[in-house]
């Protein structure tokens, strides 16, 4: 489904990645792992285009990312930052929303079905009943749980997320990764740069062990 | 939320009915029925057109103070904090030296994207914090404006008082012949930032998350960053360096209406719009039969507000 081919990465001309290749196959849970500054995050924002690599292409069912409109990307690939900061009072609502403007596009009102997914994914995350609350009211453990739902609210093929249970207690972690196998389950292929081992081989399908910019597993 | 908008509703008639029967006459209902030509002359002749200008400039800085604030992710961002305007009005002080005023708005224009270029070099070669960003737009406007000043005292220009009112932001002086062209295109450029709505929201989320949803994060950039240019730099030119309304408005805005982007850049426009009618009545009303420039005004609760912001210490989570 995804095959990256030969990645080369670098910062300020010191190489993260040095040509990295694998493949995730259609309904993997992926696994990330690895030490700080091993090139973890970057190799997630490359595979969301955040990133340009100076070498090495990413291949989507054998179409090079880089030749995909934006817009038909998002429908494909959803991305979670490690670190989302908002500098505006969106509601729970407003913000999820936002992951269905690949399908509204810039002038399109909200339709039905929109609001359905909308409906669908506050509900899985429990979230449903402060809809109307602002973002910054929010727990971390809940505002993680915002920031998730807007990357389901997206209905990618492939969701990426960099770091999902960074900040939260491991009851919320396993919530969040319970939720996030579930998606998995039903179809959604997920990669996820995780920090804890043990979660990690609790819940992936597969790991991938990054070092100084080489895959070791 | 319906009440809310009845209320706006009832801010712009209120703030047209006081920008049109106050200032250095007072229109009341009994003497609007018997009008002498004089009387007339100055209601259509000089309140009018200036009401008009006040609601373009305000709606204009709002609209652009928004947007600014949105794809900077910068809530202390407007057209005055980050110096934009003081390009603008180097802009124009180059065509009154040149005489060419008839270039005033493109000059602005020109001024406008001067300093805007040089906030976005500096703040992507150097990764400069918000407050950083605002600072840096305090420097150009100080440099900006002593600019402004030096050419005027060199050129010997008579009119140095105009000029001065000019830095300090005054609806009295704009020329008639830019008036009704400025406030279409204002219009027509706010309405197309208020279509784009959602990927302000977008793009105020972040980059990566922007990307992510699928924004092409530097074409909208540019594009809403070339329209606050043009917006700003007509704004300059009717009214001269109006500073905070697109400051103060926006973030009441967003208060009071949320700030998915669409909508408080629809609400913005308006509010905008009358508060600077507001202001302007307030400038040429309080040392009657005198004026004051409205940038006294704004400035003096634009400055507060911004205090206010600062000293409450929770910046940028604000709203």
């Amino acid at each position: 489904m995804l095959r990256v081919e030969g990645i080369y990465f670098a910062y300020n001309k010191n190489d993260v990645l040095k040509g990295i290749s694998f493949e995730v196959k259609k309904g993997e849970f992926l696994g990330i792992i690895g030490p700080n500054g091993s090139g973890k995050t970057t190799l997630l924002k490359i595979i969301a285009r955040v990133l340009n690599p100076y070498k090495g292409k990413i291949l989507f069912e054998g179409e090079d990312i880089r030749k995909i409109p934006p817009i038909e990307y998002a429908k494909k690939v959803a991305y979670l930052p490690s670190q989302i900061i908002i500098p505006f009072s969106y509601t729970v609502e407003e913000f999820v929303s936002l992951g269905r403007l690949p399908y509204i596009g810039r002038y399109g009102e909200i339709k039905k079905t929109d609001r359905e997914i909308i409906e669908k994914t506050l509900e899985q995350f429990e979230i449903s009943h402060y809809r109307k609350k602002k973002i910054w009211e929010l727990s971390d453990g809940e505002r993680q749980r915002v920031f998730i739902s807007q990357v389901i609210a997206q209905q990618s093929s492939v969701i990426l997320l960099d770091e999902p249970t960074s900040h939260l207690d491991i009851g919320h972690s396993f919530k969040i990764l319970d939720i996030i196998r579930e998606i998995n389950k039903s179809g959604t292929t997920v990669i996820t740069v995780l920090h804890d081992l043990n979660l990690a081989s609790e819940y992936c399908s597969r790991l991938l062990l990054l070092s100084q910019g080489n895959i070791f597993l | 939320m319906k009440i809310k908008y009845i209320g706006i509703f009832l801010f712009l008639s209120l703030s047209i009915i006081a920008g049109l029967s106050l200032g250095s006459e007072f229109y009341f209902i009994p003497r609007l029925f018997s009008l002498s030509p004089v009387d007339k002359n100055i209601l259509l002749n000089i309140r009018v057109p200036r009401v008009i200008a006040a609601f373009i400039i305000g709606a204009g800085l709002s609209e652009t103070g928004a947007v600014l604030q949105a794809i900077l992710r910068n809530p202390l961002a407007e057209s005055y904090t980050l110096g934009i305007s003081g390009g603008a009005s180097l802009g124009i002080a180059i065509t009154v030296i040149l005489g060419k005023t008839s270039l005033i708005p493109y000059f602005a224009f020109l001024g406008a994207l001067l300093s805007l270029s040089i906030i976005l070099l500096a703040s992507v070669k150097k990764y400069l914090s918000n407050p950083t960003v605002i600072l840096l737009g305090v420097a150009l406007n100080f440099i900006f404006s002593s600019i402004v000043l030096f050419i005027v005292a060199v050129a010997k220009n008579e009119q140095f008082h105009t000029t001065m009112l000019w830095l300090i932001g005054d609806i009295s002086y704009f020329s008639y012949g830019i008036l009704y062209g400025s406030t279409i295109t204002i219009s027509i450029l706010s309405f197309i930032l208020i279509l784009s709505g959602r990927v302000y929201d977008a793009i105020s989320i972040g980059d990566e998350k922007a990307i992510s949803i699928g924004v092409n994060i530097e074409k909208e950039k540019r594009y809403a960053l070339f329209v606050c240019c043009v917006i700003t730099g007509l704004c300059v030119s009717l009214g001269g360096i109006i500073g905070f309304v697109g400051l103060v408005i926006p973030h009441i805005t967003r208060a009071l209406f949320g700030s998915v982007h669409k909508r408080a850049l629809m609400i913005n426009f308006i509010t905008g719009g009358s508060f600077l009618i507001l202001a302007d009545t307030l400038a040429r009303t309080i040392i009657r039969p005198l004026e004051l420039p409205v940038g006294v005004i704004t400035g003096f609760f634009g400055g507060l507000f911004f205090l206010s912001i600062l000293l409450r210490g929770r910046y940028p989570e604000m709203w």
